[in-house]
């Protein structure tokens, strides 16, 4: 057997599986002591994952810190609790699109597809604005997935080229990222600086 | 005989008649194992591990239970398991058949002699750290004899069951040597008893995917094995080093997310052995660690290059307290001012670096000076005896100082550490304290923050027309977006929440103080969230 096989079943492997959330209240209760212990944020998790801006924020903050898995977990545990968060389901779109993971994006595209655009009347004139966004999204959605795959027939209808939809930064508005490159840029020059010994002729001089 | 347990209700563990009695088999049973033939052997040693496991349970799972606070009687019997751990693992060891005469299909009879030699010397790894031993140095080497051994007589793909926390595992004899080299690699760091029970029955539960290949996987992560370097277990593969053979971490990922989804559902995984007892902190303390551990090998070009040579043992010199950091560890550094000048900072620092223009420019020669005043074993005023540094991996370190000037440190109390003259401090924190069993010296263990921290002169930006400085120190994180770096500050300073100013070379910086991403006795790590950059 291929020791780098799939061979175990993988939490990459179903996109959503609401059944982890057990009706039992002795299961509930270890989740929430799971979910509390394992972000902090959280003393009640069973309300807190529902409040989606907040979980975006936390998400983007996690991946902030460099713990792309425990964004990622984090969303999943969102979604595990409530389905229908649509920005949920955003953000792990286009964090598949950025890591190029192109089978978990059709994963996502299909089950985004299913669960909101499916349900969207495109009668644009008397959409709500929610439909007219989903279908908004749903158009980003297929040109993002035929850059990832190109020949894949479920992206046919791709439209026009767009810009990255920063569904995976939330409050991009507030944040600057030029001067946070600038600031690190300038920590790191200042670590070189520390790290560098001084030439060896100085030794004796 | 009736071994009969301590019983478990007592204020601490007891060492009994009992336990003594149960060594003294032990030493019965090794002296009859040389009238007996292998197979005979290996069904008797196997029987008294289940009743050793039986009679001890009780207490492994209390002295693992146990606080911070142990008894006598508590370390007597964990030196006892301990003790009893190793006696049978090498009575398993001397089962083992020797040579290659032997008939191939009485050696593949015999391959339970190996699982369960392999099996022991894994159990007796755990509980030498468990009992605050250093890990054995002959241990990869008797691994590694076994399973090459196993290799010769063909049966180390043989699946064998064995029984572990009165559970039958199946297992080949080469998930096995893994699981004991993994134990070993892993016993060696800073996981304190509880957790290194956690990830043991973890590493038991995952065996199907602890399989070992003779070429590197092309693609993911691995670890390497020399057989032949009776010194070194699973180590990271080095260009031009010989190994023969590989694990691939892609399947233990796999299996980390599975053992995640258990949580999800509620079920603290496996399901099965004393660690489910055990606070969910423990359990996701581990997930962290197994993570952690699994990054930095995945990520190991990138953190070779930072990591500096230390000496094994070596003295060192040690701060402790952000205060004593910043006013004495740091002082000649001063890199980074504030665009108000340096009148806060120390005199000796500004006239080191000079202020305004970016400090760390400073003449080479000045460099020098600051770096050469490590004098050997700077420490606080309180350190009344040498620090010692035990050992060091790229996200923690161990020191040894004595007990006395331990109590004086606090869990999560900000440490710097120098470890080479003439090289930055490095900065940590305090995750654990051990006494050892002389009761004379602690070890203390330290998860690294980072290998060179900056210090910092902050101004608090503020309406009024006189504004006040703060000392900080900056963490860099490796993203290179620079959302992952931090400031540390003292808990006042970020109580009042304030813009800081500061000006690094000719950059000059708004920062808001973010999230909390560590903190400790009287400071805090915060995110540092540039509001304007020119």
């Amino acid at each position: 057997m291929d020791p780098t096989s799939d061979f175990l079943p993988a939490r990459e492997g179903a996109v959503l599986d609401v059944s982890k959330v057990q009706q039992d209240v002795s299961t509930r209760r270890l989740r929430d002591r799971y979910i509390a212990t394992r972000y902090a944020q959280f003393p009640e998790p069973g309300i807190a994952l529902r409040h989606t801006s907040d979980i975006l924020r936390w998400a983007r903050q996690l991946l902030d810190d460099d713990q792309p898995r425990l964004a990622i977990e984090l969303l999943h545990l969102a979604l595990e609790e409530e389905p229908k968060q649509r920005r949920v389901w955003l953000f792990l779109l286009e964090l598949a699109f950025l890591n190029e993971d192109t089978n978990q994006f059709n994963d996502l595209a299909d089950e985004f597809k299913r669960r909101f655009v499916t349900a969207v009347s495109f009668d644009m004139q008397n959409a709500s604005d929610d439909e007219k966004e989903i279908a908004e999204n749903n158009k980003i959605i297929d040109v993002m997935g035929i850059e990832l795959a190109p020949n894949d027939p479920r992206y046919a209808n791709a439209g026009e080229p767009t810009m990255l939809p920063n569904w995976s930064t939330p409050d991009s508005a507030e944040r600057n990222e030029a001067g946070q490159r600038q600031l690190h840029a300038a920590l790191v020059n200042a670590i070189a600086f520390h790290t560098t010994p001084p030439p060896t002729q100085l030794l004796n001089s | 005989m009736e071994l009969t347990p301590s019983d478990p209700k007592q204020a601490g563990l007891q060492f009994t008649k009992a336990h003594r009695s149960l060594g003294d088999k032990h030493f019965a049973l090794e002296r009859e194992m040389d009238k007996r033939q292998t197979l005979e052997c290996v069904t008797i040693l196997a029987r008294a591990l289940r009743d050793f496991e039986e009679f001890s349970r009780a207490d492994r799972e209390r002295y693992l239970q146990g606080g911070l606070t142990q008894t006598d009687g508590d370390r007597a019997v964990c030196a006892w398991i301990t003790e009893r751990y190793e006696h049978m693992a090498r009575i398993a060891r001397e089962i083992v058949p020797t040579g290659l005469n032997e008939a191939s299909a009485g050696r593949h009879l015999r391959a339970p002699a190996w699982a369960l030699a392999i099996l022991l010397i894994g159990h007796a790894s755990k509980w030498r750290k468990i009992s605050g031993h250093r890990p054995d140095a002959a241990t990869p080497g008797r691994l590694h004899q076994l399973f090459r051994s196993a290799r010769e007589a063909d049966i180390d793909a043989a699946v064998q069951t064995v029984t572990v926390e009165r559970r039958f595992i199946e297992a080949t004899i080469e998930a096995l040597y893994v699981r004991a080299l993994l134990l070993e690699r892993f016993a060696s760091g800073n996981l304190g008893p509880r957790r290194l029970e956690i990830l043991d029955t973890w590493l038991i539960a995952w065996m199907g995917a602890l399989w070992l290949t003779i070429e590197p996987v092309a693609r993911g992560a691995t670890l390497c094995i020399d057989t032949q370097n009776s010194a070194r277990g699973l180590t990271r593969p080095v260009t031009g080093e010989r190994a023969d053979f590989y694990l691939a971490l892609k399947p233990l990922r796999r299996q980390l997310e599975r053992a995640i989804d258990y949580f999800h559902q509620g079920i603290i995984f496996p399901g099965w052995g004393i660690a489910q007892s055990f606070r969910m902190e423990e359990h996701v303390a581990v997930m962290d660690f197994v993570e952690r551990e699994l990054n930095l090998i995945e990520h190991a070009a990138a953190q070779k290059s930072k990591r500096f040579p230390i000496g094994q043992k070596s003295r060192v010199s040690v701060f402790f307290g952000f205060a004593e950091i910043y006013d004495r560890a740091l002082i000649k550094q001063s890199a980074i001012t504030t665009s108000a000048g340096s009148s806060a900072a120390s005199g000796n620092a500004s006239s080191i670096s000079g202020a305004r223009t970016g400090g760390y420019f400073a003449p080479a020669t000045l460099r020098l000076a600051a770096l050469a005043d490590a004098d050997a074993a700077r420490t606080n005023d309180f350190m009344r005896s040498p620090v010692q540094l035990l050992d060091i991996s790229d996200a923690g370190m161990g020191l040894e100082m004595s007990s006395d000037d331990a109590a004086k440190v606090e869990v999560d109390e900000l440490v710097a550490v120098r470890i080479d003259d003439g090289r930055p401090w490095v900065l940590g924190i305090v995750v654990r304290k051990v006494n050892q069993r002389n009761d004379y010296s602690t070890t203390v263990g330290i998860k690294v923050l980072t290998k060179v921290p900056l210090r910092a002169t902050l101004e608090l930006v503020t309406d009024r027309p006189v504004r006040q400085t703060a000392n900080g120190i900056f963490v860099a994180g490796s993203p290179v977006h620079g959302f992952a770096d931090s400031i540390i500050v003292s808990d006042a300073t970020y109580r009042a929440r304030q813009v800081v100013a500061v000006t690094i070379a000719s950059g000059h910086f708004h920062i808001r103080l973010g999230r909390v991403r560590y903190s400790g006795p009287g400071w805090k790590m915060a995110a540092a969230n540039v509001l304007e950059a020119r």
